[in-house]
Parts: structure tokens; sequence; C-alpha cells
């Protein structure tokens, strides 16, 4: 699956976007540091139109949760 | 293409791995977390026409290293060009007072020591400003001790680094305070001690990628307009000056603004000329009576109106203007101009203007990479007015013979050494003169001054000026000593002064220079190029008589001192300084 959200993480962390579920987080993922993770959220702000809090920043240590945050914020994926 | 596009192209390439050898290598040595420009650096060099560049980054806070061994510093790049970014309060921790003075004098001598080493280029950024806690009890009474601070480390930076060779200077607090609230982000500062936003970032790569594509590409030199629904809305031939759209007004206003930008080229020396299927009346008429013309007819260097295609008119304005049509940008808005241009002359770069006017000034703003040149000189800002007096000599030299032009025309020849001021104009002609230039010696600044410290050389710059203008700096005259002889090792003029004894001038002075410098021979060689056809008989002209030849072609030329050779009858020689 190829949904926008994977796309950006595909882009931003460098790797193949069929490698990406929303199961991948920092610990299985050596290209998500934190420099990446600088990047994906400009990415997604940029993206999805949306600032995210520092709290919401901080939580979001996979890409299904960074699902969940967008959805909260009223993002249709 | 897009930045996005650009910015997943530039990735790839980087998935891609160690490969081809790159065409650019960058390195980036910063004081606070840079990684973010990486890509948007990358992006922009690609849209610039590089191919495969490389970046490569320091360490966090490696700036004195990094300078200090270059070759090693960034991670496997090996750099034609070193970005340098600091702030004042990375590098010294503690924030006293003295040890902010110590770390940015430490700096100093390390970019000061990597400039003497390093071959490359260095972009060295100026630190913004400190940001200062913002609950501290503001002083009034005396500017805080950090900003003091700031304000001494920036202008040292300045004063030491200004006007060295290959050395190009970025500021960063200008460019935060361009962008305002939309450089920092608080929420990265806390979360990654990193305080900028992408726009920062997108800012900042486009800066350096400019430089950086200056440092290998040639300026374009003129940007040649159409009239009609380029520089105004409607036709002026049909609607009449009063009918046309420019003014406060929309669509009006965004050709104002066009023009504008346009002044603001032609103010730091880009050439603006017309090329528009017209009556010549009817355009200039508009020029000289409409009030909301920003641009006059004096800002127009060369203009051809007519009903001829247009390719045909952009070479006679290159003609006209003694530049290539590979130094032209050309605009209209109409696509059939467009691929007639391109058409015939694909090496001239064409805009189209856009259909949704509001985007007409962007067009500008996003090519102004275009006519970028590292280093302005005086001479690039007076191209415009020189221009003008140019079009007049030549309507005077319609009338009169030859001799009586040159008499008419009160041709002033300053023939001097040079002072520190002149030696930047000095490089420039020595190393973009082909044609009159008898032996076309590049040399480098670091290799003049070299030049200038060894005793028994002499280098004579020549000014020219007539009743219509100032010609600025034209030409160099470079002499060694050998024994009893005195030999040219560059003599080289700008084109522009052709055909007015000015070469003679500059010749007969350096015989009378070398003859009271006791010297009993001058000797000249003329080694060809596919492109100094012109001065093959220079010497012989001059009443040198050929000495050798080689099988190359070079030929050498020597003449006995004293001689009598003397400037032309028409030209005054002054040996003081022009300014």
């Amino acid at each position: 699956m190829t949904d926008k959200l994977i796309q950006i993480f595909a882009d931003e962390l460098m790797l193949d976007p069929t490698d990406l579920n929303d199961d991948t987080n920092p610990d299985n993922t050596e290209e998500w540091d934190s420099l990446a993770a600088m990047r994906l959220v400009a990415a997604i702000e940029g993206a999805f139109d949306v600032r995210l809090s520092t709290a919401e920043i901080m939580k979001m240590r996979s890409i299904g949760i960074v699902r969940t945050v967008l959805a909260e914020k009223g993002v249709t994926l | 293409m897009e930045l996005a596009d650009l910015k997943r192209k530039w990735r790839a390439l980087q998935k891609g791995g160690a490969g081809a050898t790159p065409d650019v290598s960058i390195g980036v040595a910063s004081s606070f977390t840079i990684d973010p420009l990486t890509p948007y650096l990358g992006a922009f060099l690609l849209s610039h026409g590089y191919a495969r560049p490389a970046i490569g980054l320091a360490d966090y806070n490696q700036i004195v290293q990094s300078c200090l061994s270059p070759g090693v510093a960034f991670g496997g790049v090996d750099p034609d060009v070193i970005i340098l970014a600091w702030r004042l309060e990375d590098i010294a921790p503690s924030h006293t007072p003295a040890a902010m003075h110590e770390a940015s004098e430490l700096i100093l001598s390390a970019v000061d020591a990597l400039q003497r080493s390093f071959s490359g280029t260095i972009i060295l950024c100026t630190p913004p400003r400190p940001a200062l806690p913002s609950t501290r009890l503001v002083r009034f009474s005396h500017p805080e001790v950090e900003v003091a601070l700031w304000h001494e480390a920036s202008s040292r930076l300045i004063e030491t680094f200004s006007g060295r060779d290959r050395m190009y200077f970025v500021d960063l607090e200008e460019l935060r305070a361009a962008l305002g609230p939309g450089a920092q982000d608080e929420r990265k500062q806390f979360l990654y001690r990193q305080p900028y936003t992408e726009d920062y970032y997108t800012e900042l790569a486009q800066l350096l990628a400019r430089i950086i594509r200056a440092r290998k590409f040639e300026a374009k030199k003129c940007l040649v307009l159409d009239c009609d629904n380029t520089l105004w809305g409607g036709v002026i031939g049909e609607d009449g000056v009063g009918g046309i759209q420019l003014g406060e007004d929309f669509p009006g206003s965004a050709f104002r603004r066009f023009q504008q930008q346009i002044k603001s080229l032609a103010d730091s020396g880009v050439f603006i000329a017309l090329n528009s299927k017209n009556n010549p009346e009817d355009v200039w008429e508009v020029f000289d009576s409409h009030d909301s013309m920003v641009l006059k007819r004096e800002d127009i260097s060369a203009a051809q109106i007519n009903w001829r295609p247009k390719s045909e008119n952009l070479k006679e304005i290159a003609a006209t203007l003694n530049i290539g049509v590979n130094s032209l940008v050309f605009v209209d808005d109409n696509p059939f101009e467009i691929s007639e241009v391109s058409t015939h002359l694909p090496d001239v770069q064409c805009l189209r203007v856009p259909e949704e006017l509001s985007e007409l000034p962007r067009v500008l703003r996003e090519n102004a990479h275009l006519f970028d040149r590292l280093v302005i000189t005086e001479d690039d800002l007076q191209r415009v007015a020189r221009m003008q007096g140019e079009m007049k000599r030549q309507s005077l030299s319609q009338q009169l013979t030859a001799e009586e032009f040159l008499a008419q025309l009160g041709l002033k020849v300053y023939i001097y050494e040079p002072i520190p001021s002149d030696l930047a104009r000095v490089t420039q002609l020595i190393n973009k003169t082909n044609q009159f230039n008898t032996r076309t010696n590049r040399f480098s600044r670091e290799e003049i001054d070299a030049f200038l410290a060894t005793p028994g050389n002499r280098l004579f710059c020549m000014s020219v000026a007539d009743k219509f203008g100032d010609y600025g700096l034209v030409g160099v005259a470079m002499l060694s000593r050998e024994g009893d002889a005195y030999e040219f090792v560059n003599l080289l003029m700008s084109c522009r002064v052709l055909g007015r004894g000015v070469e003679t001038t500059l010749i007969a002075h350096s015989a009378a220079v070398a003859t009271q410098d006791g010297a009993s021979k001058l000797r000249g060689v003329y080694s060809p190029t596919p492109k100094n056809a012109m001065v093959t008989d220079l010497y012989e002209r001059h009443g040198f008589a050929r000495a050798t030849a080689s099988p190359e072609g070079e030929t050498v030329w020597e003449m006995a001192l004293p001689s009598d050779l003397s400037p032309p009858p028409f030209v005054q020689l002054l040996t003081d300084h022009p300014a």
C-alpha cells in the first residue's frame, strides 16, 4: 500500500515504500534518526497543511501513530 | 522542475551511492546543526545544471578543525567549495565576553589559514546577531555586550576577508531578518537544538547555490524585451499611449513592478534592450510621455523596433553591444516569437510572459541568477552609462572622416601604476580579454600580487575617457626586466576602445619608461590563439622587428630604445591616476 503518508516517509527516509508499513518505527528503522525526524515533521506539516505541537511530535514513534495523530487533527488520508 | 521533485531527484542520487565522480563537491562546516540544508542545496544545484553534486558535512561544531584540514573534514568529500557558517553564541558556550572574543579571533585565524592553503572557493557566512534571553532587563544606556561583540566580530570578518580571491559572503543576519518570524522554529530548537525553519534553509540553499553556480557559468549581460504585452498591457499601435495598461491598478501594476525589476538590473550593470514589432515612434512616445513608465529612454542600451524576424534583431543587438548572442536573455509574451528565436538562436535564453500576469514579477525573480556575477566591479556599474555615450559617439562618427572624428573625441588616455582598488578590474581584464591580447597569459589575483612584489617588474593600467564618457580601466601592460631588455609579459586591451590609437599610446609610454629605466631593448611576444588574430601584426605596426619565430606560431619582436614611437596627435596622455 503506497498512500501519501507512506510516500512521505519513503522520500524522507530514502527507503522503498514497500519496505514501510504502520509498524515502521525508529527502533526498527536505522534511517529514522533525529535528523530524519526533523525532516519528517517539516514534510508532514507541508503535505497536510497542519501544525504539530511538540507533544504530538514527541509521541510520533511509528507510522501508525502518525496516522492516528493526523486523523485526530481531522486529516483524511 | 518543482523544488519537491528536485529534492526527490537529489535523494535518489544519494541512494545510488558512490559511483561516478561528482561534478561539484561542497564541504559544509557549521557551529549549529545544518543537516537540513543538504537536500535543498542538492536540489538547487541540480536545478542549475549540475548532474552529480556531492555535499559533505563536517562534524558538528568543527569549524576550526575543518579549516585546518579541509582534505579530511568533510566525510570523504574532497571539496571544490567550502561553506562556513557559525553563530557567536555556539562557539563560546560560556557566553562570557572574553570567551566570545577569543573564539571569534580563533575562527578568524583558521579561516585565514584556510584561504591561504585551499585552492577552491570559500563561502563565508557572517554570523547572525546572537539571541539574548528575552527576560533580561533591557539596558537602554548602552548596547548589550553580546551585541557589541557581534558587531565587532562581523566587521572584523568583513575587513579581513572582503576582496580576497575566491572568497564570497552570505549574511546570515540579513537572511534571518528578511524572513522575520518565519526564520525560526522554537519547537525545533527545543526538540533538536536546531533553530531554523525549512523556509530558512530553502533561502540559504538558494543563495549558496547561486554563488556556486556563478563560479562556473558566465553571466548573461543583456536583457532584451518585447514591448506590447511585456512592458505594458495592450498594443501601443492600436490602443495609443492613453490606452495601454501600466500604472497603479492591476494588470498595469504587474507591468510596473516588472519594469522596476528591470530597472534594478540595469542599475547593477545589465544592458537593457528592446526588440519589438512596432513603429519606433510609437514605442518611444510611451517611454517619453507615459507617466507610469519606470524605464526611460536612457535605460535602453540598444533597440530594434521594426518588422524583421526577432532572431535577426537579437543578432543586431548583440553586435551593437559587442557581446555574444549567448549573453542575451529575451522576454516575450508571444509563443510564436519565442519559438522563432529558439529555433534560429538556441543560445539565447528565452523567458515567456505568463498568462497569469500576477506571476510576471516571479519570472525575473526566479531567473535573476542568470545575471549573477561574483565580483561586481566599478566598471560593470558604469557600463550602461558608457553605452549611451557609445550611441552618441556612433552617430557622430557617421558625419566625419576618421581623423576628424578622433580629433573631435577629446581622447584622454591615463597610464599609471595600479592602486589596490584597481586590482579586481586588472585581474578581470587579464582573465577575460581574448581578442586584443598578445600572449593571453592568465594571472590570478595572488599571482598579480607576486608579480608586483618582484623587483624589476612593472604593471601599467590604462584608462580612457572622451567627451562622451568614461570607458574605465581598459588596458593592462605587464613588463619584466631581463638584463638590458624589457619584455611585455602581457599586453592587452578591451575591444571597446579599438581604433582610437590608444594601444599606440600604451606601447609608446611603455617604451619611454623602459628607456628611462636604462633599458636598451623592448621585446614583445605574440602567441596565437583562436581568438587573438587582431594583434598578429601589432608589434610590426609599431616598428618592432621580428627576432624569432617558433613552429607553434609564436613570434618574438624587438625594438631598440630609445625609439621615436609617440602617442597619436589626437590623444592626450596623462600619467596620473584618473581617480
